[in-house]
C-alpha cells in the first residue's frame, strides 16, 4: 500500500509519463530496425541482392494497369511489373501478394489477394471514431491548468 | 482489423448492461485504440509503415494505457482496467482474420511469429455493417420503450 501510494502518487507523474513515451519509442524504433522480413522497396533499392527472393507485398500497393498475363502495381510512387496469368484485378484495386522478386523490378505472383471492400472498410471507419470521441468528450473535459481529465459535471455518474 | 464498426458494436454489446454505464466509454475507446493508433499513420503515410508496426502489438496499448491512465486523477484503475479489456476484444476479432502477407505480431518486441485463426478476410466483416448498425438501433429501442413502460405502469 506505501509503495502503491509513493510509486504511483502524483509526485512522480512526470517521471512515469517520460519513461512511458520513451518505453513507446523505443518499441517503434525497435519495430523499424529489427524487422525481418524483405519489403518489395528493399528490392527495388537493392535488385541485384534481392534477386529470386520470396516476399510479402502489402502496404497499400495499388493496380495500376491489367495487362493479358499480369498488371502493374504501384507502391510509395514505385511500379512493379508483376506476372500473374489468371488473376482478374481492375485498376485501383489495393492487392496483397506473395511473390518471387527478379531485377530489375517485377515480380512473379505466387498468390494474390485483392481487397475489395478496403476503401469502403477505412471510410466506415470513420464513424465510430467520431461517436467514440464525442461520447468521451461529452463524458469528459480536459484541464489545461492540472493536465488531467476530469468527468463533466452534468453528466457524473456515481 | 475489421472495420471499427464492427469493432464498436461489440463493444456495444459487451457494455450495454447499465452496471459498466461509468467506464464503458474507456471501453469502446480501447476497442478502437489500437487501429485508430496505427492505421491512419499507415494508411496516409505509407513510407512510415515500418514505424507503425510496433503500434497495432499487445505490449505497445499496454504501455500505451498507462500513459493514457496518468491523465486521470480519479478512478485510474479504471480507466486501465476497462481501456485493457476493450483493447483485448480488439485484439480477440482480430485473431480470427487472415492474410496472405503477415499477420499480427502478437508476442513483438520477443518474437516476430505471428499468428491467426484464418476464419475470414479482413474486408468480409465490412458486408455485415447494416446488420451490426440494425442491431443496435433494435436493442437501443427496445431497451428504451421497456424503460419508459416500467416507469409508466410504476
Ligand atoms: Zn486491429
Amino acid at each position: 500500500m506505501l509503495l502503491k501510494n509513493s510509486v504511483f502518487s502524483a509526485r512522480y507523474r512526470g517521471i512515469r509519463v517520460f519513461v512511458y513515451l520513451c518505453s513507446l519509442a523505443a518499441l517503434i524504433l525497435y519495430g523499424r530496425v529489427h524487422f525481418p522480413y524483405v519489403t518489395l522497396q528493399m528490392c527495388l533499392s537493392r535488385p541485384e541482392f534481392y534477386d529470386g527472393t520470396k516476399i510479402s507485398v502489402g502496404n497499400e500497393a495499388t493496380v495500376r494497369d491489367v495487362y493479358k498475363d499480369g498488371f502493374i502495381i504501384e507502391q510509395l510512387g514505385k511500379q512493379v511489373r508483376v506476372s500473374a496469368p489468371d488473376v482478374h484485378v481492375a485498376s485501383g484495386e489495393f492487392v496483397y501478394l506473395h511473390a518471387v522478386f527478379f531485377k530489375p523490378d517485377s515480380l512473379h505472383a505466387l498468390k494474390v489477394r485483392v481487397a475489395k471492400k478496403r476503401r469502403a472498410k477505412i471510410w466506415l471507419s470513420v464513424f465510430p471514431v467520431l461517436l467514440i470521441g464525442a461520447y468521451f468528450f461529452h463524458r469528459f473535459r480536459f484541464n489545461v491548468k492540472t493536465f488531467y481529465f476530469e468527468e463533466r459535471r452534468s453528466c457524473q455518474i456515481l | 482489423m475489421p472495420d471499427l464498426v464492427t469493432h464498436t458494436a461489440t463493444a456495444y454489446f459487451l457494455m450495454r448492461s447499465d452496471s459498466f454505464q461509468r467506464f464503458r466509454v474507456f471501453f469502446y475507446l480501447g476497442a478502437i485504440l489500437p487501429d485508430i493508433l496505427a492505421r491512419p499513420i499507415h494508411i496516409m503515410f505509407p513510407q512510415f509503415y515500418l514505424y507503425t508496426i510496433a503500434i497495432h502489438t499487445p505490449l505497445f496499448m499496454i504501455l500505451f494505457t498507462l500513459l493514457f491512465a496518468e491523465f486521470f486523477q480519479t478512478f485510474r484503475l479504471h480507466v486501465i482496467k476497462y481501456l485493457l479489456f476493450g483493447i483485448l476484444s480488439h485484439f480477440f476479432l482480430d485473431l480470427f482474420q487472415k492474410h496472405i502477407t503477415d499477420g499480427y505480431y502478437w508476442f513483438f518486441p520477443f518474437s516476430w511469429r505471428s499468428f491467426e485463426i484464418g476464419l475470414f478476410w479482413p474486408e468480409l466483416p465490412v458486408r455485415l455493417v447494416p446488420v451490426w448498425i440494425l442491431l443496435v438501433a433494435a436493442t437501443e429501442i427496445t431497451l428504451r420503450l421497456k424503460r419508459r413502460f416500467t416507469r409508466i405502469s410504476s
